[in-house]
């Protein structure tokens, strides 16, 4: 039984539970062709269908072109899961093309029900999945190869895209497809044992770098279509504000301005802008003289808001966790207390790739091009402003320049904005481009967090009672998603990492609250766990300093014996760091934090010194449970990248602010993310051996990083870093 | 380009060269250690091709 979320047309989410069924397949039939088959005659109830030809075409030339139901962000999934399926299949590696599918039933997750990169579910939802439709796949190639012959398919065996019989007979993949097309999938097929595998836990260069290396690989934003105009959007200067009147004379001055009128926004309204090229809309946009009209508009204040979050914090908030006794903490003296105080500013994703999306509306049909993280919803949202089904909404996923949560938006607003201006135009491709200056101001921000905690420690040195408030706005809260996420007024998003620690701690006590504020807020790469992590890990460091414990025994000590992943992880990051970890520099001090999410263990240890009065991470060790590791080589990129992503967080400036309202920060020059100096000067990964289902490793990275090195700093100045971004050491 | 201007000037680079020469770019996704890497192993090709 898997379960299935089905986000029907109004937008909300029921849960159902479905059999996984049966397949139909022939080789050559065009993937497309099978999925609009299914959106039509198939009854809305059927069991979940994996028709192994939408995602597996063996041409004639011998090439295997293998559909990705996810989108490539950077991430490496577009050569991992490929992989997985060509394993099982015995494909001949080198001649496998992977392409991203487009919106389909048959690509979405099969755990989430949507089509999604989300959850770090890519390889951990996936990986049976593309297991089974490879060795599906084979099977029927066997039994078109066994019937030609007149032999048992037992008497088979298969290795690179070639059939091999007895008496030294063979055929190919390419030269059997045609027949195997004509056999009934079998319903069941035994899958290797991990000793078989020929391409999962190698490491395999991933099949789009040469593409990037040279410039030739197309993004989302490079897309040029025949006729094709390009938009962008003057949005209000505080969120939710609308447009009183405007005047475009001067805007529509510009060469190649084609048309200037007002949207709807997700909030409040703006004035579009579409030209033949981006230079002159953008250019027009700032000619454009717009009165805005922001009366009944909250204009959010981020000075304000940390007075009201820690008023709240004072009181508690709805409950998340409560093991023991609630008021334990009161029992303990003063002297061995800790009460501390924790600020997380809002955080923009800014991936590199400007976000964009392409639309043409034909009237009764419409066309996408999107590198968007949730294919599913967005195709459903330009369904929607179209007055189409979803069915006459033909989505491409395109490949995108990053994303860290900020492609897959549960409002659609860009895509929704793309839908309304291509209505206008119709017949006509537009490209909405959302600059970087409109990115960084426009909200979808990581909600700024607030954390009170008081830690009672008990006479081992060991927590013996933990009072935690989380005040910060719910990610979830009038979404789809939110009869999914909120039980009893708490957004786990907001908890995940501390409510449900790994940690031992006999009386724990979680609450939170979720004020409602006029910024638009979404998860970046991690979610919660980007400020959870840091109070844990920075907190148990605290109490292992003061109880005179390596921060890795006290760990070991403190995690809960079935913490299984994280346990191996420190035991694997003890050995990995023994050469370094006691023989620092005079000057250089260790840092060492660990952090489960997304079912991956993580345990980091750093030597970092301070230079110029910033952090200096010298080295960074890595020790990773994830399960079987489909690509180590793409969990290594993924580690050594995803702690320099994590590293925004302690950048000096390293927060977007709101004063009366108005965003402060426009690029890259007032919201800085780190350079080359700011991150570590290597990183070696290490992969605890594992033969369990493998785990996400998109977001895990993220957590652990910024504790472990403010860790260190507070070993160097005795200090205590509580407030991100960290503006002084 | 700053990795080919470092490698012309710098034939074999420090890592204190390497910051310096690699300090104006940003790469979003974070692969600062990679980039490291990849100027030293070029370094070292560079400096056995004997160009």
């Amino acid at each position: 039984m898997a379960a299935r979320v089905e986000l029907n047309r109004r937008g909300f989410l029921r849960v159902s539970f479905v059999a996984a069924g049966g397949l139909f397949v022939s080789l050559y039939l065009d993937p497309k062709s099978v999925s609009v088959a299914q959106e039509g005659p198939m009854p809305q109830a059927a069991a979940k269908v994996y028709p192994p030809d939408a995602f597996v075409n063996i041409r004639p030339d011998g090439k295997i072109v293998i559909q990705v139901n996810r989108l490539e962000f950077g991430q490496g999934v577009q050569t991992s899961l490929p992989m997985v399926l060509a394993d099982e299949m015995d494909a001949d590696w080198s001649n496998v093309i992977a392409q991203l599918a487009p919106a389909a039933d048959v690509y979405k997750d099969p755990l989430f029900g949507i089509q999604i990169v989300g959850g770090s579910g890519s390889i951990a939802h996936s990986f049976t999945q593309y297991r089974e439709l490879g060795a599906k796949t084979r099977a029927m190639l066997v039994a078109a190869a066994a019937e030609r012959w007149a032999v048992t398919p037992n008497q088979c065996r298969t290795e690179a895209s070639v059939v091999h019989g007895p008496g030294g007979r063979s055929a190919t993949y390419a030269e059997l497809a045609s027949d195997a097309a004509r056999k009934p999938v079998p319903a069941k097929v035994n899958l290797k044992s991990a000793s078989e595998f020929r391409l999962i836990g190698k490491r395999v260069k991933r099949l789009d770098s040469g593409a990037k290396c040279n410039g030739s690989l197309k993004f989302g934003l490079d897309l040029d279509l025949e006729g094709m105009k390009v938009a962008v959007v003057a949005h209000p200067p505080v969120f939710g504000g609308r447009v009183k009147s405007f005047i475009d004379t001067e805007a529509r001055r510009i060469e190649g301005i084609r048309d200037v009128f007002e949207i709807p926004l997700a909030k409040g309204t703006g004035v579009a802008i579409v030209a033949d090229k981006f230079w002159p809309a953008k250019q027009a946009r700032s000619r454009l003289k717009i009165d805005w009209d922001l009366r009944g508009v909250e204009a959010a204040d981020t000075v304000e808001l940390w007075t009201r979050y820690k008023q709240l914090a004072g009181t508690p908030g709805n409950v998340a966790a409560s093991n023991g006794d609630a008021n334990a903490i009161d029992k303990i003296p003063a002297q061995k207390r800790i009460v501390a105080e924790y600020e997380f500013p809002f955080l923009a994703h800014t991936p590199m790739e400007p976000l964009n999306t392409t639309v043409r509306f034909d009237g009764d049909r419409a066309e996408v091009w999107a590198g968007s993280q949730f294919q599913t919803v967005d195709q459903m949202a330009v369904a929607e402003v179209l007055g189409l089904k979803p069915d006459q909404v033909t989505f491409h996923t395109e490949m995108a320049g990053g994303g860290f949560g900020r492609r897959a938006v549960t409002d659609s607003h860009v895509q929704r904005e793309a839908a309304v201006i291509a209505k206008r135009l119709r017949g006509t491709p537009v490209k909405l481009v959302w600059t970087r200056e409109d990115d960084v101001q426009g909200g979808y921000y990581r909600p700024m967090h607030f954390h009170r905690v008081e830690v009672g420690i008990g006479p081992n040195g060991l927590p013996l009672a933990w009072r935690h408030v989380i005040v910060g706005q719910s990610l979830l809260a009038g979404t789809p998603f939110e009869s999914f996420a909120i039980k009893n007024g708490v957004d786990s998003t907001a908890t995940e990492g501390t409510a449900d620690t790994h940690y031992n701690i006999p009386n724990l006590h979680v609450t939170a609250h979720h004020p409602r504020v006029n910024v638009p807020v979404l998860w970046w790469r991690s979610v919660g766990h980007t400020h959870n992590a840091f109070v844990m890990e920075t907190l148990i460091d605290e109490l292992a300093t003061r109880a005179r414990i390596d921060p890795i025994a006290y760990r070991q000590k403190l995690l809960k014996p079935d913490a299984k992943k994280l346990l191996r992880t420190l035991e694997l990051l003890d050995k990995a760091t023994a050469s370094w970890r006691n023989k620092l520099p005079k000057g250089h001090a260790l840092g060492v934090s660990c952090h489960e999410c997304f079912d991956t263990g993580v345990a980091c240890a750093v030597d970092v010194s301070i230079e110029n009065k910033r952090p200096k991470i010298h080295r960074a060790t890595l020790a990773v449970d994830c399960g079987i590791a489909v690509n180590p080589l793409s969990v290594e990129s993924q580690f050594q990248a995803g702690i320099g992503f994590g590293l925004t967080q302690l950048m000096a400036k390293g927060a977007i602010t709101l004063k009366n309202g108005f965003v402060e920060q426009r690029n890259w020059d007032g919201y800085v993310p780190p350079y080359i100096v700011d991150a570590p000067v290597a990183v070696d990964v290490h992969i605890v051996p594992s033969t369990e289902a493998p785990t996400g490793c998109g977001e895990p990275p993220v957590p652990v990083i910024s504790p472990a090195v403010v860790n260190a700093l507070s070993r160097l100045t005795g200090k205590r870093y509580r407030s991100l971004p960290l503006v002084t050491v | 380009m700053s990795a080919v201007a470092l490698l012309k000037a710098t034939p074999k680079p420090t890592e204190k060269n390497i910051e310096e020469s690699m300090g104006g770019n940003l790469c979003r996704c974070g692969t600062y250690p990679r980039i490291r890497e990849a100027i030293k192993t070029a370094a070292i090709q560079i400096t056995k091709g004997g160009a």
